[in-house]
């Protein structure tokens, strides 16, 4: 592998990364909400 | 970047921002639960309130205020290629402001627009708006994404920059607000004048070959153009 595919795989890894991590910490969180204050969140206009 | 530094700083990035949101969102909720009840809640310590916060909240916010502190502090240390850590303010800022609009608008007691909650709004739509414009309109003025993202990586030494001018010792000097580079003749080469440009391309293209986007062929081949160019000009 060249250092140049090397270099584009590491910065397609980040991006993956942080396409990941956003959805999953949205999900970390309503799920924290919901156990620390014993409700359910739900979605939708008020 | 050695494999074992890849993979401390993948597992760091995605834990530092997955909590970053996590922090988040559980403050965007949680202020939506406090802002149902009125807006205004207290507990704790020996005083009776008139309004009890809902159950967790207080947990909640203090966990939201200094872990996503901490944690977007973990993300913006160990993140590479990308950093979204500029976006953190926008969307702090416009989301709460999201939540002052909703209930502003439409309030759980049904008594009309509360209008205190519009002006915070408004406050925190322009403190996370105006940022984030001027973020996204620096991203789209780039002019090359691979320069401009080559740009912050660590400079080229003097020494380095000497040897493909092949004028002498080179002083970058600032006059009159323009930067200039001279070439003082050491040899038979004519005295002149390098712009920074041609320094900063140099420095770009180096940093783009240590970053292995350019090949040693390549490298060689685009600092001998932009050198040659230079002699023309």
């Amino acid at each position: 592998m060249t250092e140049k595919t090397l270099a584009k795989n590491v910065r397609y890894l980040a991006y993956a990364i942080h396409a990941a991590a956003i959805p999953v910490g949205i999900w970390i969180g309503i799920q924290l909400y919901e156990w620390m204050s014993g409700t359910e969140v739900s979605f939708g206009f008020r | 970047m050695p494999p074992g530094t890849l993979t401390r700083k993948s597992i760091l990035t995605f834990l530092g921002l997955a909590m970053s949101c996590a922090a988040l969102t559980t403050l965007f909720l949680s202020m939506r639960a406090v802002m149902e009840i009125g807006g205004a809640c207290g507990s704790g310590g020996a005083v009776v309130y008139r309004r009890a916060c809902p159950e967790g909240t207080g947990g909640l916010m203090m966990f939201s205020i200094f872990g996503g502190l901490i944690f977007l502090g973990v993300y913006a240390f160990s993140t590479y290629a990308l950093n979204l850590v500029a976006f953190a303010w926008p969307a702090l800022f416009i989301s709460l402001g999201y939540n002052f609009f909703d209930y502003g608008i439409n309030p759980p007691n049904d008594d009309g627009a509360v209008v205190g909650w519009l002006i915070c709004g408004v406050l925190f739509f322009l403190m996370g708006g105006v940022p984030l414009a001027f973020a996204i309109w620096a991203l789209a003025n780039r002019k090359d994404s691979k320069l401009a993202r080559a740009v912050t990586t660590k400079s080229l030494d003097a020494s380095r920059l000497r040897q493909p001018l092949r004028r002498g010792t080179v002083k970058p000097r600032r006059s009159g607000g323009v930067a200039t580079t001279t070439a003082t003749a050491t040899t038979d080469a004519p005295p002149g004048t390098h712009s920074w440009s041609v320094i900063d391309a140099l420095e770009r293209l180096s940093a783009m070959h240590e970053r292995g986007e350019l090949d040693d062929g390549e490298y060689e081949a685009a600092k001998d153009q932009v050198l040659a160019d230079e002699e023309q000009s």
